[in-house]
């Protein structure tokens, strides 16, 4: 049985405790990251790159620091264990016009290389014993 | 235990670019028909690492690497601290030019990526009566603008991660780790502004697209070569380039992204050396 990409974010905070090299590239990065799947909002609460809250949708008064949305067709595309070309990667897709970022851009783009991990780890989730 | 040195010299010419003295570092490796590489914006000449080492170009070629100034071991010129750098076209087609002649190159083939890729273009159209040919990598006559630019020069954003970060996606999963990293290093070692710089000339300045139908293949041969992972450049956008281009030649290589002779060379020499195959006559 295939994964919601809801089922998929919510697996993620467990998979990232399990990786020391992305927490150690997060270790600065502190921020309310905001991810949108169509209309519906998750909240990934971080603090020095661990996630120490989510917030699921569906919420009244989301508040969050910056988001990065897609339709849902993205999300599973880009969550496959290997995308197809030029759908594999969050810059990709915001040229394509498929993913849109919003809110204060710094924290992500400071920590780029951290927030591109993240998002990617909903690949490996389904894919372990 | 000892070492064992390298084919490759590397030496340094004095040049002047834009009125102004300019001390520009090259590497160089074999003989034979001469052939000028040109790096990627924000990178240096580290990327043709594979192809300078590699005998059976080395054999029949006289690869030549150079570093654009502000890049690589190749310093800005005096006042740099004053103003924010941008490369042009005409800077571009000036320091090739001035490094082939300085170098005594009898119609060399010059061989880009990225925004080299692009350059190569202008070459063929205003220079070609100079050159043997040109070998286009993630080639096109534009990319559009798709992000926010100013992210890679900022005092609260460190240059070197985003620039690695942002370039990251370009190169194809596939690509062994050791050289994706390598890669991405020569976009962290990369000066303030200077990969923005670059892409002024990428995106911005260097629009070639109303001028492709000028240049004259039978004067000037054009091979294109285009990663079927690269989103900056994209095989759509290389093949509009090579379909306005009477004679252009295009393959789109699978499993490689936007830094082919860097990222994954052993894959991109078996697109590469059928090309290479025609100028030297073999």
């Amino acid at each position: 049985m295939s994964l919601s990409p809801i089922d998929r974010l919510s697996a993620v905070p467990a998979v990232l405790n399990r990786s020391p090299e992305i927490l150690r590239k997060g270790r600065h990065f502190t921020a309310d990251m905001g991810i949108m799947i169509d209309d519906a909002m998750t909240i990934f609460h971080i603090l020095n790159g661990q996630i120490t809250a989510v917030t699921p949708p569906p919420m009244v008064m989301p508040s969050y620091d910056f988001a990065i949305s897609a339709a849902a067709p993205t999300w599973i595309q880009f969550w496959q264990p290997a995308p197809p070309p030029r759908r594999h990667d969050i810059m990709g897709l915001l040229r394509a016009g498929d993913m849109h970022f919003t809110g204060n851009l710094q924290p992500m783009m400071a920590h780029l290389f951290y927030v591109k991990a993240v998002l990617e780890l909903p690949r490996q989730i389904g894919t372990e014993q | 235990m000892s070492g064992h040195l390298e084919a490759v010299i590397g030496r340094y010419m004095q040049v002047q670019l834009g009125g102004q003295p300019c001390r520009v570092y090259f590497e160089e490796a074999g003989q034979g028909v001469p052939l000028i590489c040109l790096h990627t914006a924000g990178s240096d000449g580290r990327q043709y690492r594979h192809l300078l080492r590699d005998p059976d170009i080395t054999a029949h070629f006289r690869v030549i690497v150079f570093d654009m100034p502000w890049h690589g071991k190749s310093s800005p010129p005096a006042g740099w601290q004053d103003s924010d750098y941008q490369l042009t076209t005409a800077a571009y087609m000036e320091m090739v030019l001035v490094v082939a002649d300085t170098l005594a190159l009898d119609r060399p083939v010059v061989i880009g990526c990225s925004i080299g890729g692009r350059a190569v273009l202008h070459l063929a159209r205003l220079h070609g009566d100079r050159l043997g040919g040109v070998i286009g990598l993630q080639s096109s006559g534009m990319v559009e603008p798709y992000y926010d630019t100013q992210w890679l020069h900022r005092g609260d954003v460190h240059g070197g991660e985003v620039c690695a970060a942002q370039v990251s996606g370009l190169i194809a999963p596939s690509a062994p780790s050791a050289e994706r990293w390598e890669t991405l290093w020569h976009y962290m070692q990369g000066g303030p502004g200077v990969f923005r710089g670059d892409l002024y000339f990428y995106k911005v300045e260097g629009d070639i697209r109303p001028q492709l139908a000028e240049i004259d293949t039978t004067v000037c041969p054009v091979f294109m070569l285009t990663g079927e992972y690269d989103y900056s450049c994209t095989p759509a956008e290389s093949q509009a380039t090579a379909d306005a281009i009477n004679g252009a030649e295009l393959t789109i290589m699978s499993g490689l992204g936007h830094f082919p002779m860097s990222e994954d060379f052993q894959r991109f020499r078996a697109y590469l050396m059928p090309i290479l195959a025609r100028f030297s006559g073999r």
